[in-house]
């Protein structure tokens, strides 16, 4: 791919394979579901939702399911509506939908974004590790630059901590919240030549709040016996103490995701040289 | 249906440690090794328990919500196998970096290296599309950056050119699962092959071959394996055996896992459904690939670079074998791979050891290396012999099977394997050719002393390459079983995980 | 119908076509910054080619408040949002891999004096 064709080769390939990708994809979109149809499946197992994994095992067991003729869920239970403020002990009680997709039923994923999220942070800190050089930059920022850097500083750690606490009832969630407050970390640096955070404090905060996050599953492990099951309470729907665990862990999430993104943006922007004693 | 979520624990104990390793590197640096070590020896245990103690067909129920409304890992027979291979392999190359890994960052680079082998390991487990791609990402980014990592600049260009190609694989793949998902409605890989035919065939057909290509990349198929060469050469070589060891193995088994269970239509060869046959597409693939690495494998005078393509090369074999379809050539394909995995990484760290003693790079270097240290010497001819597959060896009775399940299948699968068969008497060229100029005894070189720790591992690998070869039922009776859930798959699969589908 | 035809097809051609410009720029430029800049303009595209999919013309937002119900008469009205937590995902991927790959970029220019992908060769053999 990357070789010693001629330009123009590579080009007329790029092309084709390009128009071969387009013209796949419009074959695909004519046969695509079209309009609000939503497509449930009517077959799967009347399981739909369990809390508890040990009545599912017994009642697979004395085999309850392999009757014929059984009808779908949706005709079963009838409907009924949820009101905001009102309808308590939900399955879920987050009022934000695709916050409990995200941490609740799809939670593992999740786990795993945090996880790329940390190692991508681990590989810049490995690749640019070295002595810190100290390089003399031509300007210095003026004082209106320092002193409003630090003011907006505190209303946008203010913020971003809003957006996290907040993620199961508004959108949001760890991650936005967590860039914010990196964004004003950015800002620090910005400010001042040579603005040095407390590299300790980072690293312990990342590790500890990635390890809350999987602290939280075990706990969920060895007491309702399920990685990350959501154990605690759900309350009401649009409460700040609702939806179980899911603000503990998009506490722990939007810490890590600020503490991470500040290491980050630390590794870019000082010069290191490199040390291979 | 059986759930044993302890299981989880797989995955849950090294993401704990490795979130916790940079405490643990505040202390002292060798300990961030030893944390790595340990975690990936639970690893290595728990999977070996689950293999020898049969406690497979079962599920671990993620979230405390059933499949297909949550996620769910599915431990079968495939799954326990390459579980056990990934982790037994990934510890002993962690033995090894106790001794090769000392200079740089070496904290990071075991935090690396623990979610590298943890991620491949997650691929092999999950049971769900999406959950598929986060852990291809997962053993992804650290493999991109254990590959730029260090002090020879000639890694950072092999590292790029894998970002790069390994990340538009990821986003074409992405796109296939999200077509698929706007027909069906959802992401769980048994309720998916279970529905299939309910897709249209053309949407269905072109999903399949944005996810084959996607997958192909990591596998090393032709023509997205532009990457292999620069890369396995310019990574430091512990790296380099676990990118052929470990990477591979979790991406052509995902690969499998996606063209034969979800596409699949069972049958007397298990083919795909939509416009055109996927299996057969990857066949030819494949086969191109064979051809192209040993020939390329065969003017190469660095021997990283040779056997950088020596394991594309095997890849495509290993895909031919799983493509033909039929129960036998699953079984060959799996025992293939995993006798390469034991074998391409036993060669690699062998260079390691070697270039670290001074001895170069090319195969001139490896002249008269028997009278030097007869203990590398001989553990290279074993790895040596394994890939050619001489009888006694482990590889001999995996490249038997597939020959035997070609010739079975018919058709034009005679003329792929034609092509093997002329691609294996080019290896045998290459490799004996190693083999002979080490122990020529025409050149006078200082001898080369073993170092302890990491002849540990390479003593391992070379006694398991010789047990496997006179017990082949070591592997063969895990491997029959494993090909029993490729060509079977709802019975096998799909009903292992919902019960209660009704079948297509 | 024609309508609920079009307003969805719009925004997945966009997509598609970012999805195709991107791979057109990472193909063929030799400047590594634009090549980590198409690798962008693809995840780009894939991310709104995600959402796109999640809408119909009469969504609502999948978030209870008390003004917004997603079950009207029994139909479900609120978009899908399932994609929408994929994207979030996809987000994050993304811009794990767009870090590391800047790093690589400026090793490489540390050490090679150069940002020309056709330079940055080493001997064939």
């Amino acid at each position: 791919m990357r070789n010693d064709t001629p330009e123009l080769v590579k080009k007329i390939t790029a092309l084709f394979v390009v128009a071969i990708l387009l013209a796949g994809f419009f074959v695909a979109f004519k046969e695509m579901p079209k309009g609000p149809s939503v497509n449930v499946n009517q077959r799967v197992s009347r399981l739909y939702v369990l809390k508890n994994v040990q009545t599912a095992t017994k009642l697979m067991k004395s085999g309850n399911f392999f009757t014929k003729g059984m009808k779908p869920l949706r005709s079963d239970v009838p409907y009924t509506p949820i009101v905001f403020g009102k309808s308590s002990n939900l399955e879920d009680g987050a009022a934000n939908v695709v916050t409990s997709i995200v941490v609740d039923y799809r939670g593992f994923d999740t786990l795993g974004e945090v996880t790329v999220l940390f190692l991508a942070a681990t590989g810049v800190a490995m690749l640019l590790f070295g002595k810190e050089k100290k390089r003399k930059k031509k300007t210095e920022p003026s004082l209106i630059m320092y002193v409003g850097t630090r003011i907006a500083f505190a209303v946008i750690f203010l913020f971003g901590i809003y957006i996290f606490v907040h993620g199961h009832l508004t959108p949001g969630g760890g991650f936005p919240g967590g860039a914010v407050i990196a964004s004003g970390i950015l800002g620090l640096f910005l400010g001042k030549n040579g603005y040095e955070p407390n590299h300790l404090g980072l690293k312990v905060f990342e590790s500890l709040s990635g390890m809350a996050f999987v602290i939280i599953g075990l706990t969920g492990l060895f007491s309702v016996k399920s990685f990350l099951a959501n154990f605690l309470p759900t309350g009401t729907i649009g409460d700040l103490y609702s939806a179980g665990f899911i603000a503990l862990i998009y506490i722990a999430i939007g810490m890590k995701v600020g503490a991470e993104l500040s290491a980050v943006v630390n590794s870019m922007i000082v010069d290191t040289e490199e040390e291979w004693s | 249906m059986n759930i044993f979520n302890n299981a989880a624990l797989l995955i849950g104990v090294p993401l704990l440690f490795a979130f916790s390793i940079p405490l643990f590197g505040l202390i002292s640096k060798e300990l961030a090794k030893w944390v790595t070590l340990l975690t990936i020896g639970f690893n290595a245990t728990f999977s070996l328990y689950i293999l020898l103690t049969h406690k497979f067909p079962t599920i671990v129920v993620m979230g405390n919500w059933l499949p297909p409304f949550g996620e769910n890992l599915y431990i079968g027979p495939v799954a326990a196998l390459l579980v056990s291979l990934i982790s037994v392999i990934g510890l002993l190359i962690a033995i090894y970096n106790l001794w090769a890994v000392k200079r740089g960052d070496v904290i990071r680079f075991s935090i690396l290296f623990l979610m590298f082998t943890a991620g491949a390991s997650g691929i092999v487990l999950t049971g769900d599309i999406f959950n598929l791609f986060i852990f291809m990402e997962i053993t992804g980014i650290s493999s991109y950056a254990l590959a730029a990592f260090g002090p020879e600049r000639r890694a950072l260009g092999g590292a790029f050119k894998f970002l790069v190609v390994s990340s538009i694989g990821s986003t074409l793949y992405l796109m296939g699962v999200t077509l698929i998902y706007t027909q069906l409605g959802t992401l769980n890989i048994a309720e998916i092959a279970a529905r299939i035919n309910q897709t249209t065939p053309g949407l269905l057909t072109f999903a399949g071959i944005l996810i084959i290509s996607g997958l192909a990349v990591e596998a090393e198929l032709f023509p997205f394996n532009g990457w292999v060469p620069d890369t396995y050469t310019g990574a430091i070589n512990g790296v380099s055996a676990s990118l052929s060891g470990i990477a591979a193995v979790s991406a052509v088994y995902a690969l499998f896992r996606i063209a034969m269970t979800v596409f699949g239509k069972s049958g007397t060869y298990v083919t795909t459904y939509g416009k055109i046959d996927l299996m057969a597409v990857i066949a030819i693939l494949a086969a191109t690939t064979v051809v192209i690495g040993e020939l390329s494998a065969l003017s190469q005078k660095n021997v990283k670079k040779m056997l950088a393509y020596s394991s594309m090369a095997q890849m495509g074999l290993i895909a031919v074998a799983f493509s033909i379809g039929s129960e036998l050539g699953v079984y060959g394909g799996i025992f293939q791979l995993v006798n390469h995995s034991i074998a391409k990484a036993m060669l690699f760290l062998i260079v390691g050891v070697l270039v670290a003693a001074g001895v170069g790079e090319n195969i001139d270097d490896f002249r008269g290396l028997w009278k030097r240290n007869p203990f590398l010497a001989l553990t290279f001819s074993v790895g040596a012999f394994s890939m050619l597959g001489f009888p006694l060896f482990g590889g001999f009775w995996s490249k038997f099977s597939i020959v035997a399940a070609s010739v079975q299948r018919g058709g034009w699968y005679d003329f792929i394997i034609g092509l093997v068969l002329f691609a294996s008497v080019v290896e045998a060229f290459y490799y004996l050719r190693i083999v002979a100029y080490m122990f020529s005894s025409d050149v006078e070189a200082p001898k080369i002393k073993t170092p302890m720790i990491p002849a540990i591992p390479i003593f391992i690998l070379a006694v398991s390459i010789v047990a496997i070869g006179v017990f082949p039922q070591i592997v063969g009776n895990f491997s029959t079983q494993a090909a029993n859930e490729f060509t079977h798959k709802m019975s096998e699969y799909v009903l292992n995980v919902i019960p209660t589908i009704a079948a297509h | 119908m024609m309508q609920v035809f079009l307003q969805n097809w719009i925004y997945l051609i966009g997509a598609i076509s970012l999805f195709g410009i991107g791979l057109y720029i990472t193909l063929t430029d030799e400047n590594i910054f634009k090549i980590i800049v198409g690798l962008n303009i693809i995840e780009s595209g894939t991310n709104l080619f995600m959402i796109a999919i999640a809408w119909h013309p009469k969504a609502v937002m999948p978030i209870y408040t008390a003004t917004n119900h997603l079950v009207v008469n029994g139909k479900v009205v609120s978009a899908d949002p399932l994609p929408q937590s994929l994207v979030l995902t996809a987000i994050v991927i993304g811009l794990g891999t767009t870090a590391l790959a800047l790093t690589i970029a400026v090793k490489i220019f540390e050490k090679y004096g150069t940002l020309d992908v056709r330079k940055i060769k080493e001997a064939k053999r």
